[in-house]
């Protein structure tokens, strides 16, 4: 499982694992199903069609068996299509800690990107909602960057609650940012560390 | 005494004949092929890379209930062709 191998340090808490909106997955499943049932929708009006303008019987029972065959291998098709969906949707995730943003972007079966920021070296949290779909349902793209050795900034579009998510990381960020201060010797390496 | 005109076909002799049920069954192989190789690699990301057992369950238990019923179908229809 996915939280045994990001391998989270010694009383690391994760605060939210966050996903992409729910429009997201609807929209593209939504697609899919209008896929699926075209083959379906072109039959019944290439049987009924001809029924209904010139009395023309088609006898389409004749292909009963063909038709079932091919709408049957088209619809597993596309339900194979909409797992393909579901599985970037869900294997999709922002793993939010006290500690770190760990950011899992699964873009197609075998193109997986992790990415993992410490919070004490993110600078500024930006999120924009932009157009009427993304106000209404309140999702948009959240943008961070991060200071370190090589400047890097990290984008994930789809996020709910854009806003919600960006108070949730500043007040991570926040918090660890005072544990370092306290404690500075929290987030050194182990040789600095005892100096 | 009128006469259809001829059409000279094309001479497509060379083709070797496939009845149309060796096709479906051909066609139903390589999907079968290609799902046995797609459920592989859902089940790999899912065992993988997924963060919840019982999504992970229940993704496994849909895509199985879904598909093969629809298998079955196409058995079942390939084998009256």
């Amino acid at each position: 499982m996915l939280l045994d191998k990001l391998d989270l340090e010694a009383d690391e808490e994760v605060l939210r694992v966050v996903r992409k909106h729910w429009f997201i997955i609807v929209s593209e499943l939504i697609g899919i199903a209008v896929f699926a049932l075209t083959p379906i929708i072109l039959l019944f009006i290439g049987i009924e069609l001809p029924k209904l303008l010139g009395g023309i019987d088609v006898h389409a029972e004749r292909y009963a068996a063909q038709i079932t065959f091919i709408i049957a291998g088209w619809l597993l098709l596309s339900t194979m299509s909409a797992f393909v969906v579901w599985t970037h949707y869900y294997l999709d995730l922002w793993v939010i800690t006290d500690r770190r943003i760990i950011a899992v972007e699964q873009l197609h079966f075998f193109n997986r990107n992790v990415a993992i920021f410490r919070l004490e070296r993110l600078q500024d949290i930006e999120f924009s909602i932009k157009g009427l779909i993304q106000t209404f349902f309140n999702y948009g793209t959240i943008s961070a960057q991060t200071a370190g050795h090589h400047e890097s900034n990290f984008k994930s579009t789809g996020m709910p609650n854009p806003d919600e998510l960006q108070a949730t990381i500043q007040k991570a960020m926040d918090a660890r940012l005072s544990e370092l201060n306290n404690k500075p010797n929290l987030g050194k390496p182990l040789e600095s560390a005892g100096e | 005494m009128d006469t259809a005109p001829v059409v000279a076909l094309p001479d497509i002799a060379f083709l070797p004949a496939l009845p149309g049920a060796d096709i479906v069954t051909l066609l139903f192989y390589l999907i079968l092929g290609f799902y046995a190789i797609f459920t592989g690699i859902l089940y790999y990301h899912w065992n993988a890379y997924s963060s919840d057992k019982k999504v992970t369950f229940a993704t496994y238990v849909a895509y199985l209930a879904i598909t093969i019923p629809l298998i079955m179908v196409m058995i079942g229809s390939s084998s009256v062709i």
